[in-house]
């Protein structure tokens, strides 16, 4: 049982160097789907967003595993759900960990291998559309 | 006496700790898609990445990561000015091993983050840049 432990261990040691926390791609996939899209507005004024939203993106051991294979794809996608009428928009993707997504992280921690099978960040999408 | 701490309360509510935005504010076109607004032809490819760097549990930011704003400069450093856009635009965020590690070395109030960004580097047909 040690010798397999001591594997284990060595297997993620060995891993590690190749490993990747909490990452996300954003505008992957066919990027056909993207067309029309832009990000900055090209000197328009901006009217008002035409879209805003966000999605919650989890993550396994300590954010090397990923939750959900949707989160990938999902500032592109939700972006060109706007339309092509209001295109070129400005676009703006941000990534971060809210507070009430820290206490949920550290709160996690608290529970034995918490942190190993959950951890939170998030994704905010906007667009705006031209004048 | 209770609105500074409701007040202190929502700023903290507001708070987010990791923020990593990807805007643009340039003229040029910088686009996820395939083409730009009018018919271009490609000049070449670019593939960057920059380390984004935050204090105090990912409180305080210490440098713009943009990756459509990295996406132009690594051009205009591979390209010159001469291109009027950049398309099929891909960004990559993730906290590597390194980061990792000096998270855990510092309990947090240094950490590291890398944004990678890849693209098309396209000029307009006719020569417009």
């Amino acid at each position: 049982m040690s010798s397999l432990l001591r594997r284990a261990s060595c297997a993620l040691l060995l891993t590690l160097p190749l490993s990747a926390c909490y990452s996300v791609d954003h505008f992957a996939g066919d990027q056909s789907k993207y067309d029309g899209l832009y990000f900055g507005s090209e000197g328009a004024k901006p009217l008002e967003p035409a879209l805003e939203d966000d999605k919650w993106r989890h993550y396994a051991i300590l954010g090397l595993i990923p939750w959900d294979k949707d989160q990938i794809e999902f500032s592109g996608r939700r972006l060109a759900q706007v339309g092509s009428d209001s295109k070129p928009m400005n676009i703006v993707v941000e990534s971060e960990m809210t507070f009430v997504q820290g206490l949920i992280n550290v709160a996690v921690g608290f529970i034995p291998f918490g942190s190993l099978i959950f951890q939170t960040r998030n994704v905010e999408v906007s667009g705006w559309a031209k004048q | 006496m209770k609105h500074p701490i409701l007040a202190a309360g929502l700023l903290l509510l507001s708070t987010s700790c990791y923020t990593m935005v990807h805007d643009y504010g340039g003229s040029r076109e910088i686009t996820p898609g395939t083409t730009l607004s009018r018919p271009s032809e490609n000049v070449g490819t670019i593939n960057t990445s920059k380390n984004a760097y935050f204090l105090f549990w990912g409180l305080l930011p210490t440098n713009d990561a943009s990756g459509a704003t990295q996406a132009e400069t690594a051009a205009i450093a591979d390209y010159g000015e001469n291109f009027d856009g950049i398309s099929h635009v891909r960004i990559h965020e993730e906290q590597g091993a390194l980061g990792v590690i000096v998270e855990i070395i510092t309990l947090g109030i240094f950490s590291m983050y890398t944004v990678e960004s890849e693209g098309q580097v396209r000029r307009f047909q006719g020569g417009d840049a």
